[in-house]
């Protein structure tokens, strides 16, 4: 018996196959995600992970991380320092700054924090992802470009160390996007000067074994760092300088 | 049985109290994300959030989508007040349709903005608002629902066997959404040695990211029956949940653990947000007579004690 009578006749021969199609629609949609979520199986392999993904994306996806147990057990962390010039003075480096620091410490005790606060912690795994994705050897060339390093020829550099074209374009993607976070928030953080370059880097770490939970502790391991070459300032437009500015000194 | 199934499709509406309470957590789950975002409204998805671009444009969102992307300044500050109020209105069920619809689209327009601050929440979310809006979520509990009690039903726009056809078959979407969730997360950690070993539940709470108390829990954390307790108790609700649905007593038993689940994930990992959006999609699990029947204990309880009637209108 329905939950919510309605006063109505059954439906008629040609509703119902209406009511069936879309019935059936509503399988197949149901099975198409079920099958995105799910861990590998035989019956995921014959449709094909391409074709899932070309079904599911965008609106549809969901990541499987969110349900993927190992993806929380890291640590991570996001710093940053830049070249400043205050005044007349002789541009200066400036210390790391520990951005990933200055989230946990707004969001302390905050059981539903703004989502701003998750921000750098995103950009740390972001980037992690992206360099261990590379090859050893690809790795050890992101650290030495230069500021006079054109993107388009450290992503040739990579490139020519490695076979993994979509990693090393994700890399360039990662790299552009922390290197325009960098340059707005040092911008804002030094405000006193000019932000001439940036530089960031990137660390890891895992979390103790549960059975020596009584003598290690996480704060007393050390990150597996990437770091990242210097780089040219991006200056931005005027109102997103305004928006980091409200932010990183309020 | 397909006669049956047509029966219970085409002649009426399922699950309406339980979508009414869903339509009400959710609604206050975007008005109050919103309120609670409003001072970094601009570094989180308006003017600064531009440093995403290359990133965001990978993604092939449709271009209607791209309101908060195009306005900024005060234009950026009133179609975000606008998303709010929208989102109040889905919470009290004024044009409930309407505004389910107009909350998910203005919703969807902002996440598109920044996908980089989105989480497991939002992906949920978005699904769920998008079946809502083919549901009858303001049949009960809702200002519409006063409304028609006052001047009567007005003529449906579309026959009743097909807007119950719809609103049955979304139903069973976002039934099948949450299940799913549970179900693929279980087979996820079955597949996992920690969580085999009973001890998974120890690493996330050790990170910054998820540790909001810091060291104030740690002897509890460090508890092995607590974690092994909390390990395995997170994989048996999740892998058994559709099951655990079929028969009554054993579905209060999964929904009262998954929602104790979710708001200890909620409050020991500080993720309340993802806990709050589980929980509103959980509550159309509970049938529609245990909703009536809760209403009218509510209502013979606040009956028999006068003075605390009183008092509340106080």
């Amino acid at each position: 018996m329905p939950d919510s009578p309605v006063d109505e006749a059954p439906p008629r021969p040609w509703q119902k196959w209406i009511v069936a199609v879309l019935g059936l629609l509503v399988v197949v949609h149901s099975i198409l995600l079920t099958l995105w979520l799910a861990p590998a199986s035989p019956i995921r392999d014959l449709v094909g992970s391409r074709g899932l993904a070309s079904y599911v994306d965008p609106y549809f996806e969901q990541s499987a991380d969110s349900v993927d147990p190992d993806a929380q057990y890291v640590d991570e962390s996001f710093q940053v320092r830049a070249l400043v010039q205050s005044n007349t003075a002789k541009p200066k480096v400036t210390h790391w700054v520990d951005l990933t620091a200055e989230e946990d410490h707004r969001m302390r005790f905050d059981l539903d924090p703004a989502r701003v606060h998750v921000i750098a912690r995103r950009l740390a795994t972001n980037l992690n992802g992206v360099m261990f994705a590379l090859d050893p050897q690809q790795r050890e060339i992101v650290p030495l470009s230069k500021v006079s390093t054109l993107p388009s020829k450290l992503q040739a550099r990579l490139n020519a160390a490695g076979s993994n074209p979509i990693a090393v374009q994700n890399f360039m993607a990662y790299s552009q996007m922390a290197t325009q976070f960098a340059s707005l928030y040092a911008a804002a953080k030094w405000n006193g000067g000019d932000v001439y370059q940036v530089q960031f880097k990137v660390g890891r770490r895992t979390v103790p074994p549960f059975a020596k939970r009584h003598t290690d502790k996480l704060a007393d391991v050390h990150y597996l760092w990437f770091a990242f070459g210097w780089r040219p300032a991006f200056h931005g437009s005027y109102d997103a300088r305004s928006a980091f500015n409200s932010y990183v000194n309020n | 049985m397909i006669a049956r199934a047509l029966d219970w499709l085409t002649l009426g509406k399922h699950s309406t109290y339980g979508l009414a309470v869903t339509r009400m957590i959710l609604g206050f789950i975007v008005a109050s994300q919103l309120a609670v975002n409003w001072s970094d409204r601009s570094y989180t998805w308006g003017d600064g959030a531009g440093w995403t671009e290359t990133v965001r444009n990978s993604k092939s969102w449709p271009a209607f989508l791209g309101l908060f992307k195009q306005v900024s300044g005060p234009a950026f500050d009133v179609a975000y007040l606008v998303t709010i109020v929208f989102g109040i209105l889905m919470m009290i069920g004024l044009y409930t349709r309407a505004s389910t619809f107009m909350t998910l689209f203005l919703w969807m327009s902002l996440y598109v903005a920044n996908p980089f601050v989105g989480s497991g929440g939002d992906a949920v979310l978005r699904m769920v608002m998008l079946y809502m809006c083919f549901v009858d979520a303001g049949q009960h509990w809702s200002v519409d629902s006063r409304l028609r009690g006052r001047r009567g039903a007005i003529k449906p726009l579309m026959p009743v066997w097909f807007s119950a056809t719809l609103h049955n078959l979304a139903t069973i979407l976002i039934i099948h959404q949450v299940v799913m969730v549970y179900v693929a997360s279980a087979f996820w950690k079955v597949q996992s040695p920690v969580w085999k070993g009973g001890t998974a539940v120890y690493y996330p709470l050790q990170t910054l990211a998820y540790s909001p108390w810091h060291d104030w829990l740690h002897p509890v954390y460090a508890t092995g029956p607590i974690i092994a307790g909390a390990t395995y108790t997170a994989i048996v609700v999740q892998l058994f949940f559709p099951v655990l649905l079929i028969y009554r007593p054993t579905r209060v038993v999964a929904l009262i653990m998954i929602t104790g689940m979710h708001l200890g994930i909620g409050i020991f990992m500080g993720i309340l947000y993802f806990s709050l959006v589980m929980i509103a999609v959980d509550m159309i699990l509970v049938s529609d007579k245990s909703w009536i029947r809760a209403f009218e204990w509510v209502n013979s309880r606040r009956k028999a004690n006068p003075v605390d009637e009183e008092s509340l209108r106080i």
